[in-house]
């Protein structure tokens, strides 16, 4: 064999197993925090219970709590025994898994816990015969990123013998200038295609199903333009409050925490163009410039085009139901958006003219996320008096819960006379196939690991994005709300329905 | 719910109406509990059974089926004794999923036949499969599928699922297989789907660069086995493992060893050794719902359970395509099978 040549595995075979994980190391640095211990220990340990991991695999745990080896793994133990969804535990799996779990005590503002760390991986390395990749999983606080970043660099650790990637978590940034600060700071030490940004809705499988259904099949996709579709509407409800995040949540609100990053990655997903092929720099760049076609608002707009809202307090089902203001760790007096909606526009020959409108929220009456795309009533309909007074005429594609896609239509009634009502056509992913959903958590880890970085956000994504999101921050932040303006267990509030009436539209009630 | 008629013979027709009547007493049964029923359908599977087959473990193996692949299952039983007059009954499989108050129904029509019209069955069978969905057939009954009336059944497929270890020659199975090559139908045999497991464990140890490095020094080979006779899927997994090896396994002496200790009978073990290599052995072995892989002193423990028969339909019904992988291993497989005396 001629030398540099790439040897293949000639015993892979993608028709019958599941992907293969390659030997890797992942650092995760706040290893004591709870996305380690909810989503991502669970998540690994599915993997590992499906087999996904090589024999080598490993999991080094870094944070300032002093733990041994087995403390950690007895820690991690509790953890996935009781965050596990859908999955039995299984002791047996767990003990080889646990195997190759580690642990390491160590600030990350101290350069001589790089050198610490440096010297562990080397050990776990040769003790575990792996090939020298290590995946560094920043599940800290974002304000650390850059820090950790520097400490990785200077220890040496961000180049090796095998690569070396960096997954970073949400927020990215405050702002678009922070933003664009953050990206530098990681760029001094990592390649843009060493940098996985995690946005899991992209993770979803039923997010995924978007593609699939619109670039798989040869029926809708000749509906999907301006010609044929009347409006969309993308909702992400939460039935739910703050949930002891109140102080956290109140320095983000609604716009920042949903719709800068989540939902606009899926209006893109919705109104991309056809990718070429299915890979990571393909579908990126057609989301890129999907994120990059959607209208700025001008401030005078964004009165009109955006609504921003608080929760107040309400009895719900005979519970009393705080409002936002009165969470723990909230200011009394606070200005956070739990509600936001807005209007967009997305520039492009396919879209001109069709409006797509967002909005998510804590505490509305029920915790749901879809896309509801409405298509141009029939141009005349001879069944006069007959006919519903809105006919459905409307494609739903629900992300969570029950995932699945419903068509509905009008139908006529049995009976005499020429009656219509309007039907539902469903699709459920649970009757169609019976196989256990992955969570987002483990399909990203999986493709991170795999260098698959279709399914994470890019620096022009996220600078784009917060192009969008931008104007209305700031019209926001120099305007006085009333709040609160919707009580909690209701849709938002009243200037939310405004907003489409004046377009002719009003919101669905999912 | 179950809507079990008899009929005097067989009428494509009169079986369609009686399915239509099922979902209409469905629908009202519908109104009368607010839960609803919703259909699922994704293919038409049709189940060749012999009478005195284990008619119980087939109908829970189609019950649990139903749930990955909701299908129209339409399950034929032939009565080697002639003269019996055909039956036919249809019934809806239901489950309600936790947490859900809409039942979800399945239909199955069962049709019993004797064995002299097995040949008249096809014009039966061809209304009965859905329309525009994916007809499979799957031969639970060896002798049937040896029937040369079957040929005509099989034609009516897009895929054929049979499982050779059920046969008493299985090396004239694999040839039989063999020759079936180039059919329109997709023959899938659940002999192979056993060896998946064993054949991804493989596969993931030699993702380390360092162990596939040494692949091409490996010279030697072993499938261990338990039971009488050498299992086909040894001959599969020996088959797929010469294929993986390349050009050089002319090079490599393989073995089929017994383990008489072992009581399960199936492959117990996989041995590859190189030599002259720095890692030079990789050991697998199966025992107690667990798999052990050895490679130079790492030790890798992983569950291991002997797949079902519904485990093993569910796989081969996910598949949608040619599996290249089993057209190249099938001829190694008969090979081995024919020089081994099995």
């Amino acid at each position: 064999m001629a030398a540099g040549t790439q040897l293949t595995n000639p015993f892979e075979d993608p028709l019958r197993y599941e992907r293969r994980v390659p030997e890797a190391t992942v650092v995760i640095f706040g290893a004591n925090g709870d996305l380690t211990r909810r989503k991502l220990m669970p998540a690994l340990y599915r993997l590992a219970l499906e087999r996904r991991l090589s024999a080598g695999f490993a999991v080094l745990g870094i944070s300032r709590t002093p733990m041994t080896d087995e403390q950690f793994r007895e820690k991690m133990r509790q953890s996935v025994e009781r965050f596990l969804e859908n999955s039995p535990f299984d002791a047996q799996v767990w003990d080889g898994f646990a195997k190759g779990l580690f642990y390491l005590p160590g600030d990350v503002h101290d350069p001589a816990a790089y050198q610490r760390l440096s010297q562990r991986l080397e050990a776990i390395e040769q003790a575990r015969n792996m090939a020298g990749n290590v995946l560094f999983y920043l599940s800290t606080q974002p304000s650390q990123y850059a820090t950790v970043a520097q400490g990785l660099s200077q220890a040496g650790l961000a180049n090796g013998r095998g690569w070396r990637r960096l997954v970073v978590e949400k927020p990215f940034g405050h702002d678009g200038a922070s933003a664009r600060e953050l990206d530098r700071s990681l760029h001094a030490v990592f390649a843009e295609p060493e940098i996985y940004r995690i946005d899991h809705y992209l993770g979803k499988e039923t997010v995924q199903n978007i593609l699939a259904f619109r670039f798989g099949n040869g029926i809708f996709e000749p509906l999907w333009n301006r010609r044929y579709v009347n409006h969309v509407q993308i909702t992400a409800a939460e039935s739910i409050g703050v949930e002891g995040r109140g102080a956290f949540y109140q320095e983000t609100g609604a716009l920042r925490d949903m719709i800068q990053n989540h939902l606009l990655q899926v209006l893109a997903t919705v109104g991309m163009e056809p990718s070429a092929t299915y890979d990571a720099q393909a579908v990126r760049d057609e989301r890129a410039k999907l994120l990059r076609c959607i209208r700025i608002l001008k401030p005078e707009e964004v009165e009109q085009d955006a609504v921003a809202g608080q929760y107040g307090p309400a009895r719900i089902g005979g519970t009393e139901v705080p409002g936002f203001r009165q969470e723990p760790g909230v200011d009394p007096a606070s200005r956070t958006d739990t509600y936001a909606a807005a209007t967009f526009f997305i520039e492009n020959w396919r879209w001109a003219g069709v409006p797509f409108y967002i909005r998510t929220g804590k505490r509305l009456p029920k915790r749901v996320t879809e896309i509801a795309i409405r298509f141009q009533p029939a141009p005349h309909v001879p069944f006069e008096g007959q006919a519903p007074e809105a006919p459905p005429d409307l494609l739903v594609l629900r992300i969570q819960p029950d995932e699945g896609i419903s068509l509905k239509f009008a139908s006529k009634q049995p009976g005499p006379g020429m009656r219509l009502r309007p039907v539902s056509m469903d699709f459920n992913y649970g009757t169609s196939f019976g196989e256990r959903t992955p969570s987002a958590y483990e399909t990203l880890l999986l493709d991170a690991i795999q260098g698959d970085a279709t399914l994470y956000t890019r620096q022009d994504m996220v600078e784009a994005s917060w192009r969008v999101v931008q104007p209305i921050l700031e019209v926001w932040e120099n305007r006085k709300f009333d709040f609160p303006n919707y009580p909690a267990g209701a849709w938002g509030p009243e200037a939310a329905d405004r907003m489409l009436a004046r377009r002719g539209h009003e919101w669905r009630r999912p | 719910m179950e809507e079990a008629i008899e009929t005097a013979a067989l009428s494509p027709d009169r079986i369609l109406r009686q399915l239509t009547e099922l979902w209409v007493g469905l629908g009202e049964q519908q109104n009368q509990d607010s839960g609803g029923v919703l259909r699922a359908c994704t293919r038409t599977l049709f189940v060749f059974l012999e009478h005195g087959d284990d008619a119980l473990a087939a109908g829970e193996t189609l019950a649990l089926l139903m749930r990955d692949h909701p299908s129209r299952a339409v399950v034929v039983r032939v009565d080697p004794s002639g003269g019996r007059a055909p039956e036919a009954r249809v019934f809806a499989q239901c489950w309600m999923p936790f947490g859900q108050r809409q039942q979800i129904c399945c239909e199955q029509v069962e049709i019993t036949i004797s064995e002299g019209m097995l040949g008249d069955l096809p014009p039966v069978l061809l209304p009965l499969a859905v329309a525009d969905l994916p007809v499979t057939v799957w031969c639970r009954a060896p002798r049937v599928f040896s029937l040369p009336a079957f040929a005509s059944v099989a034609g009516m497929a897009g895929q054929v699922i049979l499982d050779s270890s059920a046969f008493a020659n299985p090396a004239a199975v694999l040839e039989h297989l063999g020759a079936l090559r180039g059919t329109p139908a997709r023959f899938a045999d659940l002999a192979w789907t056993r060896v998946t497991r064993w054949r991804e464990m493989i596969a993931q140890i030699f993702e380390n660069p360092r162990y596939l490095g040494c692949l091409s020094r490996i010279s030697q080979a072993a499938v261990y086995y338990a039971g009488p006779r050498i299992p086909v899927e040894a001959f599969y997994l020996g088959g797929w493992l010469l294929r993986g090896l390349g050009p050089g396994a002319s090079r490599v002496g393989l073995k089929f060893v017994p383990r008489p200790e072992r009581e399960t009978a199936g492959i117990a073990a996989v041995e590859l050794t190189a030599p002259e290599a720095a890692s030079r052995r990789f050991f697998i072995e199966v025992s107690g719902g667990a798999a052990e892989a050895h490679i130079d002193g790492l030790l890798n423990r992983t569950d291991f359970a002997a797949p079902s028969e519904y485990a093993l339909l569910r796989e081969e019904l996910s598949i949608h395509q040619g599996d290249r992988v089993f057209e190249e291993v099938l001829p190694r497989a008969a090979e081995l099978a024919r020089r081994s005396g099995g």
